[in-house]
């Protein structure tokens, strides 16, 4: 039997506008990476490479408002975001969902999704976003 | 392992320096180069990704690598600084059993205060063990070994990353500069 595809979204575009950004520390990342979208009108993007520190991590495991975190204690963790999107909401507003890792002052390291409004920047966090335009 | 709703509560990080706005900092520019890069068994990760960058021309830079191994390997994790001029600092350098093999890792180029290519680089890679550890690679510290390693760069034009003092952190840190000039603060 063939699998269904029915469900399965495709969207054709291209890469457009590069922003190099750095956040300060004590911002939430997912937040700061949304603000820097709506500052510079980008509705859809996602991470090239963004390396930097945070205060401690919060990582979901899985989805809904149920699904268990992993707390890595800091301060100091050094993260990676090796899956960033960010997409318009239903009110038109960029929502980032970003995945990656961390490794703490043992060089021990963890993965997940970075839980909104749970993860604060510590040193810096150094990004660059690319556009993404849908045809 | 905990669950949503019941955190512990955010703690955030003091710095020497008094906090600076704005909090976010930005440069854009039009799409630019994507590039493919093969590093060769002998060559030094970092440095060679910096040099053959400064040799294209490319000024900043976020790439991506996955896979390939190492027969040299040290890198560095954040530790409590003890002499409280920064709120943090960096280990004593680690050195994992070899081979090392690289999961994933991020890496940021950009230009250093002499406007040189430095490289900013994070990963997770399993030791000669088969064990998962990650940390801050340290250029001159990480040899390619195996067959090569290849990896994927976007330049970012004019919108480039540049490192300067952070009086707040008491770091040199990367910050968006276009055109030759700070966008600043």
């Amino acid at each position: 039997m063939a699998t269904e595809t029915k469900n399965i979204m495709v969207e054709e575009g291209h890469f457009a506008r590069v922003i190099s950004a750095r956040v300060r520390p004590n911002q939430d990342i997912v937040e700061a990476i949304e603000k820097i979208c709506r500052q510079q009108e980008i509705a859809h993007a996602v991470v090239r490479s963004c390396v930097g520190s945070l205060m401690d991590a919060n990582l979901k495991l899985g989805d809904g408002d149920g699904a268990p975190v992993q707390h890595v204690p800091g301060p100091g963790l050094e993260i990676a975001i090796t899956a960033g999107e960010v997409r318009k909401d239903s009110d038109g507003q960029p929502k980032a969902r970003l995945y990656g890792i961390v490794a703490n002052s043992d060089g021990l390291s963890f993965a997940g999704e970075f839980l909104r409004g749970q993860n604060l920047s510590f040193v810096t966090l150094e990004l660059i976003l690319q556009e993404w335009l849908p045809d | 392992m905990h669950r949503n709703k019941s955190f512990v509560s955010l703690r955030e990080a003091r710095h020497p320096g008094p906090a600076i706005e704005p909090r976010v900092l930005t440069a854009a520019a039009a799409a630019d180069r994507e590039l493919r890069l093969f590093l060769p068994p002998g060559c030094d990760l970092l440095d060679g990704l910096a040099a053959k960058m400064q040799e294209l021309g490319i000024l900043t830079a976020g790439v991506r690598l996955a896979g390939g191994d190492f027969d040299a390997f040290s890198f560095y994790t954040g530790v409590p600084d003890p002499s409280g001029a920064r709120a943090a600092t960096f280990s004593p350098s680690h050195e994992p059993t070899l081979p090392v093999t690289l999961v994933i890792a991020n890496a940021i180029i950009g230009l250093d205060e002499d406007d040189q290519l430095k490289s900013h680089c994070h990963a997770v890679f399993l030791d000669g063990n088969g064990t998962s550890r990650g940390g801050h690679l340290i250029p001159g510290a990480c040899r390619i070994g195996g067959t090569g390693l290849a990896a994927w760069a976007t330049a970012t034009g004019d919108a480039q990353l540049k490192v300067r003092h952070d009086p707040e952190t008491n770091f040199p840190i990367f910050h968006p500069h276009v055109g030759g000039h700070s966008d600043g603060d």
